[in-house]
């Protein structure tokens, strides 16, 4: 199940769609409501819609939709280099249409259909810091774009490259004065056909195509602060294309990808609705070598027990705790700052998993989003 | 602290001017035809840590000329999707970067603030295009802002792949450097000293790298005025360090006795010195305050003089603070430390004063060295002439004037005997005389010039100039005029004119620009016959593939008559010969003059803009044109009295400036004097008790004054005229580009050397004022022996 992360991506395209030139009337000074952004109630303009029953095909669909309006490949690294110490990476390329498909090429070389978004953070546990770059560019050939085989996805300097013919192994690279990762990811994870064999209802209306790829085996080089780390640890993948994938109401989410000792993958999300009910498309799944098995709300919980202010006074729960049957997980960031300070500011990073006695069963990344809305309507 | 104030506010008005483009920090890449794939190695380049980690953003430009009303208007594309956080326009159009983003890839414009908002009609390769602009304060007029993407297909480069015309890229902010730190402190030295050419290190084959502020030749012209009153500003303290020297020795000289006393009673030295920087803290804060508070008065006054319409805004911010009071401490701190050990150190200081005057000499002989260098030399040749006092008290002390009467005589000695104590003062009064001298000499004659240039330009009796979109009243009250009104208004012009005076002659010019070498340049173009050319003290006519330049260009570039140039338009090369050259007073670009044809090869489409009317019935001809809001008329006195009236505004600053060097130094003067005299205090006594009367002391502390006076004249007079040279030949091109005539005349010297003399005297007169209100100190120093110190022998050697 993939809505957090469509929420996630959706809030982080708002700006984009400032960008669109679809909207020639509309007053750009104001942001457009990120559920017409998504569709939710201003149709699907021209652009194609998930449709159940599509099967999800490799490699093709590693490459760019350009039919559909938004698309993101999502990269979360769990790591640790030679003495141990705690590392994470997230590597994030966003696609958004800025008009309908034309059918036709694009009249000149920088009249662009798309414009593109790369973020990529690392989290340094030990050295209690969190690097993160953003990049925006238009879709012109070389400055950002995707091709399925061989896979490359690329946005201003950040790319997601196969090293051969197969989609893996994949090279993630990303350099700058803060940030500098070259990671390659090997074969050897899950493939998981979120939703229905890869089709993922979101609401009544809503949906996307959208598949993971869990615990894919990592190595290379990670360099914060101007100190090179080799490191090592495991992947985790999420792919999703849609035009209309939320409802109305939603004011935030909560979402978590652990990896756990035991060679399980848990991921949970819940979304926050406006009249604080619960939401009926809020998932969990649980994810080992054979089996992968779906909860509905009532099945499962997830609380914050724990909560960090950023320097603007919002408050981002970094403390959780998550029931899944009878089964307990507790959640805590391994760094309270991991806040993502760009165009639109969401908290994402690197947490740990502990048993009910405090043992540590587990690591992975946790994504919050819309805090920073609810505190300035407090402050209102 | 008043130079720095104007100084700065005069940047802050221009920096509200500049493109957002041409800053400081903007660095130009170039690459001849270079296309997409280009840019994407260039700026792949950068990305993977290849170029400066010092450059925070990039985006392409593709920039050209696209139609509106009168005029053509320029239009610059950018990548709206790269440039963003950190980029050209977030200061300027006090938004974020998503707003500058989303305003241009929605379709919409940034557009100068003239121009119509609301739905702006473009004469696109597409057609006519209605389009909505968003006004943008720092645009310069008739331009215009927009995404690449839209550029490209309004200017009909979207078949195949367009020509970038050049990619801009910033760098970290200035204030993160020393060179914005002196430029806060010292405005225009960046432009005095010359950044040269960047370099960028890992550049992809074919680019090359240029600073963007190179273009704004307003700005740097502007730079070089600032720092050229920063220079003359700061020759206040100059004079003042003179005066503060003579001050602490006179100090010094009291509090010995005091000192020795309190080191026998057991103070330590250590005390002593704290004591000491105390009273330079203490001076510092005084004068610095004191500074800050007459530099803001004195702003407001020259500001008002100048620019009497502009509202004045005088910032004080920390560095204003900082200037102030660091100036007052390092100079009263100085001056007290060199006259602290002028028994010691002191006596070396001529040879590191010649040591370092030798060292800055050359900056007058090489051009490199830029407008810093050229006022090193200034400054070089004044310690050389400072060095001459000490020998020529000498000298004149060598050559007693024994022939003269008795009290003359003895007022001379007097002098020669205290040219310690009045060294400093005559020092500080010679420099302020030959400042004074050489602003003048120089000023006037740059009036002289321009008044020639004036008469040989305007042989017509009326100009006519049309007027710009933004002076054009529109009375339809609608701003999208078709780009034909621009042409109906020449043509009706010219129609109005031949009805009114049929046997009138017009001579019309249109303007556009290019680029030499990448750089920006200015062209006049017209039909450069004899008639016309003779404007520009060329009699001939300008054959095609010719060229007259102004002075500017040939020093920009490097270049003599009967050399050959390479312009460049779009995609457009011309070779053309330089047939002559032209004094460009006034001029902020390079600029060149070009027959009409030779326009057109460079798809220039004549746009007439300038026009000189022979006619005999001008008053008729003004009388009828004038008010009409499409055009300006003007008459030859007319436009003759307005730029003698703007130049005159301009210099008022210089030659207050001056005034208020030689009322400082006539201050100081007065306070030397009275040292002098508290010095020869018990000599003057001697004198009166051995019968000389006070109409006969009276008259020798004239001649003392008209000596001290005669001797700074002595020595302001050649340095005066040396600096003048200096400031005509030297720096006046190498701030500006043009050449002053030096042509000096007794009424442009005179003036200087009365006010100094009169300074002089009047400082001895009001001493003996002074003196004569204590009547008993005379006589008393007589019996107590004060002020035997200091002289060491009552009338010199004599």
């Amino acid at each position: 199940m993939s809505g957090p992360r469509s929420a996630s991506l959706l809030c982080l395209l708002v700006p984009l769609c400032l960008l669109s030139a679809c909207q020639p009337e509309s007053d750009t000074a104001d942001a457009m409501p990120v559920t017409q952004l998504l569709g939710g109630s201003g149709g699907t303009d021209g652009f194609a819609v998930a449709e159940q029953g599509v099967a999800i095909e490799l490699p093709a669909d590693h490459g760019a939709h350009n039919a559909f309006r938004s698309e993101w490949w999502y990269f979360t690294a769990v790591l640790s280099d030679a003495e141990g110490s705690p590392f994470g990476v997230q590597f994030t390329i966003f696609r958004q249409a800025l008009r309908p498909p034309q059918g036709t090429p694009p009249e000149c070389d920088w009249c662009a259909d798309h414009a593109w978004l790369g973020h990529v953070a690392i989290t340094d546990v030990n050295g209690g810091r969190h690097e993160h770059l953003e990049r925006l560019a238009r879709g012109s050939p070389g400055l950002a774009g995707a091709v399925a085989k061989p896979f490359s996805v690329w946005v201003d300097g950040l790319s997601a490259t196969s090293v051969g013919a197969e989609f893996l192994p994949l090279r993630l690279f990303a350099r700058s004065a803060d940030v500098d990762i070259d990671l390659t990811l090997d074969p050897g994870g899950r493939l998981v056909l979120q939703g229905d064999r890869g089709y993922s209802a979101k609401g009544p209306n809503q949906a996307s195509h959208y598949f993971s790829m869990t615990r894919l085996p990592v190595t290379g080089t990670l360099t914060v602060s101007q100190r090179s780390h080799q490191v090592t640890g495991h992947a985790w993948l999420d792919r999703e294309w849609s035009t209309s994938v939320l409802s109305g109401g939603q004011r935030g989410w909560d979402w978590l990808a652990l990896s756990l000792a035991d060679g399980r993958d848990v991921m949970a999300f819940r979304l926050r609705r406006a009249d604080a009910s619960r939401d009926p498309f809020d998932q969990a799944i649980v994810i080992d070598a054979r089996n992968q098995r779906r909860y509905t709300p009532e099945h499962f919980a997830l609380e914050p027990t724990r909560v960090w202010r950023d320097e603007r006074g919002a408050s981002w729960p970094v403390g959780w705790r998550l029931q899944i049957a009878d089964e307990v997980f507790h959640i805590d960031a391994m760094l309270d700052d991991q806040l993502m300070r760009t165009m639109v500011r969401y908290w994402e990073g690197l947490v740990r998993v502990s048993d009910a006695d405090g043992t540590e069963i587990g690591r992975g990344y946790l994504e919050l989003t819309g805090y920073e809305r609810d505190a300035a309507k407090q402050n209102e | 602290m008043a130079v720095h104030l104007i100084a700065v506010s005069v940047d802050r008005s221009l920096a509200k001017l500049t493109a957002p483009w041409l800053g400081d920090d903007v660095l130009v890449l170039r690459k001849p035809a270079a296309k997409l794939d280009d840019y994407v190695a260039l700026r792949t380049a950068w990305r993977n840590g290849d170029l400066a980690e010092t450059l925070t953003e990039m985006t392409p430009v593709l920039e050209g000329e696209i139609e509106n009303a009168n005029s053509a208007l320029h239009i610059l594309g950018i990548d709206a999707f790269s440039w963003r956080v950190g980029g050209l326009f977030d200061s300027t159009l006090n938004a974020d970067d998503q707003s500058v983003a989303a305003t241009l890839a929605t379709g919409a414009v940034l557009a100068s603030e003239e121009l119509p908002g609301d739905a702006l009609l473009l004469q696109t390769a597409l057609g006519e295009v209605r389009t909505q602009a968003w006004p943008l304060g720092a645009l310069p007029e008739n331009w215009l802002v927009a995404d690449i993407g839209q550029v490209s297909r309004w200017l009909g480069t979207s078949e195949g792949s367009a020509d970038l015309s050049y990619v801009l890229a910033t760098q970290r902010q200035r204030q993160e450097n020393w060179m914005g730190l002196a430029e806060r402190m010292l405005p225009g030295v960046t432009a005095a000293a010359g950044q040269g050419e960047p370099e960028l290190a890992g550049l992809p084959e074919g680019w090359t790298v240029a600073r963007a502020g190179s273009d704004n030749t307003l700005r740097v012209f502007a730079g070089s005025i600032m720092f050229n009153l920063a220079a003359l500003g700061s020759l206040s303290a100059v004079v003042a360090g003179f005066l503060l020297y003579q001050a602490a020795v006179v100090s010094f000289q009291r509090e010995a006795l005091l000192r020795q006393r309190l080191l026998a009673l057991g103070v330590q030295r250590g005390t002593l010195r704290a004591l000491f920087l105390l009273q330079t803290l203490i001076d510092g804060i005084a004068a610095g305050a004191l500074g800050l508070l007459l530099g803001i008065a004195l702003a407001r006054v020259a500001l008002s003089l100048t620019s009497p319409d502009a509202a004045i805004e005088l910032t004080i911010d920390w560095v204003v603070w900082a200037k102030a009071l660091g100036t007052a401490f390092l100079v009263s701190g100085a001056a007290r430390m060199l006259a602290s050990r002028r028994d010691s150190s002191v006596r070396k200081m001529p040879w590191i004063t010649a040591a370092l005057a030798l060292a800055m000499l050359p900056g007058l002989f090489f051009d490199s060295w830029g407008l810093l260098g050229a006022f090193a030399g200034l400054l070089a040749c004044c310690l050389l002439a400072v060095l001459t006092v000490g020998p020529g008290f000498v000298f004149a002390d060598r050559f007693s004037v024994s022939r003269l009467p008795t009290i003359i005589q003895l007022g001379v000695n007097q002098l020669l005997a205290g040219r310690r104590e009045m060294g400093a003062a005559l020092t500080a009064l010679a420099l302020a005389i030959a400042t004074a001298i050489s602003i003048a000499v120089m000023v006037d004659s740059f009036r002289t010039d321009l008044l020639r240039v004036l008469d040989q330009r305007l042989i017509d009796p009326v100009y006519i100039a049309l007027a710009s979109p933004a002076e054009a009243e529109d009375e339809a009250g609608a701003v999208l005029r078709p780009s034909s009104v621009g042409r109906a208004a020449s043509a009706e012009l010219r129609e109005r004119i031949q009805a009114l005076d049929p046997d009138a002659v017009i001579t019309a010019t249109g303007e556009a620009q290019a680029r030499v070498e990448g750089r920006r340049i200015d062209i006049m173009y017209g039909p450069f016959d004899s008639a016309h050319t003779r404007r520009y003290g060329y009699d001939r006519d300008l054959a095609d593939g010719s060229v007259l330049a102004n002075e500017q260009l040939l020093r920009a570039f490097d270049l003599v008559v009967d050399d050959a140039l390479e312009v460049t338009r779009g995609d457009r090369l011309q070779a053309l010969k330089i047939e002559g050259s032209f004094p460009g007073f006034g001029d902020v670009h390079p600029t060149l003059l070009v027959n009409v044809a030779d326009a057109q090869r460079l798809e220039i489409e004549p746009r007439w803009s300038r026009f000189a009317v022979a006619s005999e019935r001008a008053d008729a001809l003004l009388a009828a044109l004038v008010g009409d809001s499409r055009w300006r008329v003007r008459d030859a006195i007319g436009v003759r009295r307005s730029a003698e009236e703007q130049f005159d505004q301009t210099f008022a600053i210089t030659r207050a400036l001056t005034v208020l060097a030689l009322l400082v130094a006539g201050f100081g003067t007065l306070a030397a004097m009275l040292a002098l005299r508290l010095a020869q205090a018990r000599q003057l006594a001697l004198l009166r008790a051995l019968g000389v009367s006070r109409r006969e002391l009276w008259l020798m502390e004239v001649v003392r004054g008209l000596t001290l006076g005669g001797f700074a004249c002595a020595l302001a007079l050649p340095l005066g005229l040396l600096m003048a040279w200096i400031l005509c030949a030297v720096i006046n091109p190498r701030s500006f580009g043009w050449m002053v005539s030096f042509q000096p005349t007794p009424a442009m010297v005179l003036p200087a050397l009365a006010i100094g003399l009169g300074a002089a005297l009047a400082a001895t007169l009001i001493s003996n004022w002074r003196a004569g209100h204590n009547p008993g100190a005379d006589t008393s120093a007589l019996v107590t022996g004060s002020g035997a110190r200091g002289s060491e022998s009552f009338g010199g050697d004599s």
